[in-house]
């Protein structure tokens, strides 16, 4: 079964994390060995630049060189930059097609005027809005990166705007109850859903259809998600949208 | 025999006994329900044996008729179980009497084989020193719940310093360092001299590097694998060992043989082995 991972790094490490996993390229080999053929890839180096253009033409050049995986650069947005309209226009001409936004790192939330630009822009320019809600548990962060859960619920109220489709990364769906199955055009990742038996779980409460594969790979161990995949007793279509349909059918709706 | 792999990962499937489990989070309206269903997921990722323990819900601080009644969750549990289903008994150090009185109907007259530690008081309390010197004419295992919260401990949450000084002072006794201190990169330092301590990987995020920095600093005979399932994923947390850069043998010890081997004694005592 082939496989969309819709939550790898491509830089690393997190200040106060260790590199694992060797060097990008050895990572990606990995990743195409475990069935996984295209990765949307982000750059730690492009959240943390108080500018991340240079970072994000960087990161495009990489994703370029790469078929098997093929890797889509998924672009870091600080949409409280000025010119956010001619950053989302010259992304667009660069062929970017998936951009990802770190509220808490930019000092912003999802009630904000500023996300809602970028949401703006990004239908405009057909791309999908990832949304990183968190770095790691903030029990365990260490104090370089500790920012808290960027919550989802603004999304509801709002959710008429929601033009384009947005991805929660790293979000521990269950506790947002009736968030995901009640507004059209939101989604999340596997990767930091929790409990045994998640996906079987998390499907009966938010559909399918809007559940994503996520593995948050180098951050975490990529085996962490993939077993998931065997950990619930899925029907095999459920398994196919997860694992790849639903993030190949989002890249088309737009 | 071909040997099985699971798909995806491209990993041979080892055989693994998970340290870690509770019947809270698990759907079933009864105690043998949820065991059902604990083992029915544990099975699909080759984990031969769970380790449960506290009932349901979960309390902090719990009496002793609280205390009896989910340990009785937990016996029930087990019943129908025991070629796959271990259990610890659930104590307080708030109430070492009722702790003991608990420690002879499960361990010593019953099938469970150690005891579980959580957060009414932290483990350098009078209380708990009573309950370990007592379980120690049985033999069995201590697991000690603990973290250093970078958002704060819980007032009797213990951390993995406090632990090892507990551990000094019982050098006979097999500790599990549960959670390895949830920091581990602070926890694995703490208890690396007391030689009679395990560190446990289950129940934080499967953040890359814990278990070969476990290895490193204490050893790969002292690294054992647990979930924490049903609040945490079987698979979260296996990945964790499946994923890191460790040899075969390496990841044995530390998905079976490691436990195995503290749980051996009372294991054969009670003929469960
Ligand atoms: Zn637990």
């Amino acid at each position: 079964m082939q496989l969309i991972d819709v939550n790898v790094w491509l830089d690393y490490p997190l200040p106060g994390y260790e590199a694992e996993g060797g060097p990008a390229a050895e990572r990606l080999r990995q990743l195409a060995a475990m069935g996984i053929i295209e990765c949307w890839a982000g750059s730690f180096a492009a959240l943390f630049a108080p500018d991340p253009e240079p970072a994000n033409r960087e990161l495009i050049a990489t994703c370029a060189g790469w078929q098997r995986p093929r890797v889509r650069p998924a672009v870091t947005v600080n949409p409280t930059l000025p010119e956010l309209d001619r950053r989302f226009a010259d992304l667009a001409r660069a062929g970017v097609r998936i951009v990802r936004l770190y509220p808490p790192a930019h000092g912003y939330d999802l009630a904000d005027e500023p996300f809602w630009q970028a949401v703006t822009l990004a239908a405009k320019q057909r791309m999908v809005v990832q949304v990183v809600c968190s770095v790691e548990d903030r029990r365990t962060q260490p104090p370089s990166v500790n920012w808290p859960l960027v919550d989802p619920t603004p999304l509801k109220a709002a959710a008429a705007r929601l033009a384009a489709p947005v991805v929660l990364l790293n979000c521990p769906a269950r506790r947002y109850g009736d968030l995901l199955p009640g507004v059209r055009n939101v989604f999340v990742d596997t990767a930091m859903q929790e409990g045994a038996g998640v996906l079987a779980r998390l499907i009966e409460q938010i559909g399918a259809t809007r559940l994503l594969f996520g593995s948050y790979s180098p951050v975490f161990y990529t085996a962490s998600n993939l077993l998931k995949l065997i950990e619930s007793p899925l029907p095999e279509r459920h398994l196919r949208a997860i694992a790849y349909h639903n993030a190949r059918r989002l890249l088309q709706s737009q | 025999m071909a040997v099985k792999r699971f798909p995806f990962l491209q990993h041979p499937v080892l055989p693994a006994w998970d340290g870690h489990c509770h019947l809270n989070g698990c759907p079933g309206r009864t105690p043998t329900e949820r065991m059902h269903w604990l083992l029915e997921h544990a099975a699909r990722l080759g984990i031969e044996r769970v380790i449960v323990f506290m009932g349901y819900p979960f309390v902090y601080d719990p009496d002793p008729a609280e205390l009896t009644r989910q340990n009785d969750q937990v016996l029930q549990a087990l019943e129908h179980w025991h070629d796959r289903a271990l259990g610890y008994c659930y104590v307080s150090p708030k109430y070492p009497e009722a702790s003991i009185r608990e420690i002879d109907r499960c361990v010593r007259d019953g099938p469970m084989v150690g005891i579980k530690l959580w957060v009414a008081e932290r483990c350098t309390s009078p209380g708990t020193a009573e309950i370990v010197e007592h379980l120690s004419r049985y033999g069995g295992v201590v697991f000690q719940h603990t973290w250093l919260k970078a958002t704060g401990n819980l007032p009797g949450e213990s951390t993995p310093e406090d632990l090892a000084a507990l551990a000094r002072r019982f050098p006979q006794v097999p500790f599990i360092c549960g959670h390895a201190g949830g920091q581990w990169r602070l926890g694995l330092h703490a208890v690396r001299s007391t030689a009679n301590v395990l560190v446990e990987t289950a129940g934080a995020d499967p953040v890359a590097g814990f278990v070969e920095r476990a290895v490193d600093v204490v050893g790969e005979h002292r690294v054992v694998y647990g979930s924490d399932a049903g609040g945490r994923s079987f698979a979260s947390q296996l990945g964790k060992v499946y994923g890191a850069r460790l040899n075969m043998n390496q990841k044995r010890l530390i998905l079976r043989e490691n436990l195995r081997a503290v749980l051996r004694p009372i294991l054969e005592a009670k003929g469960l082995d």
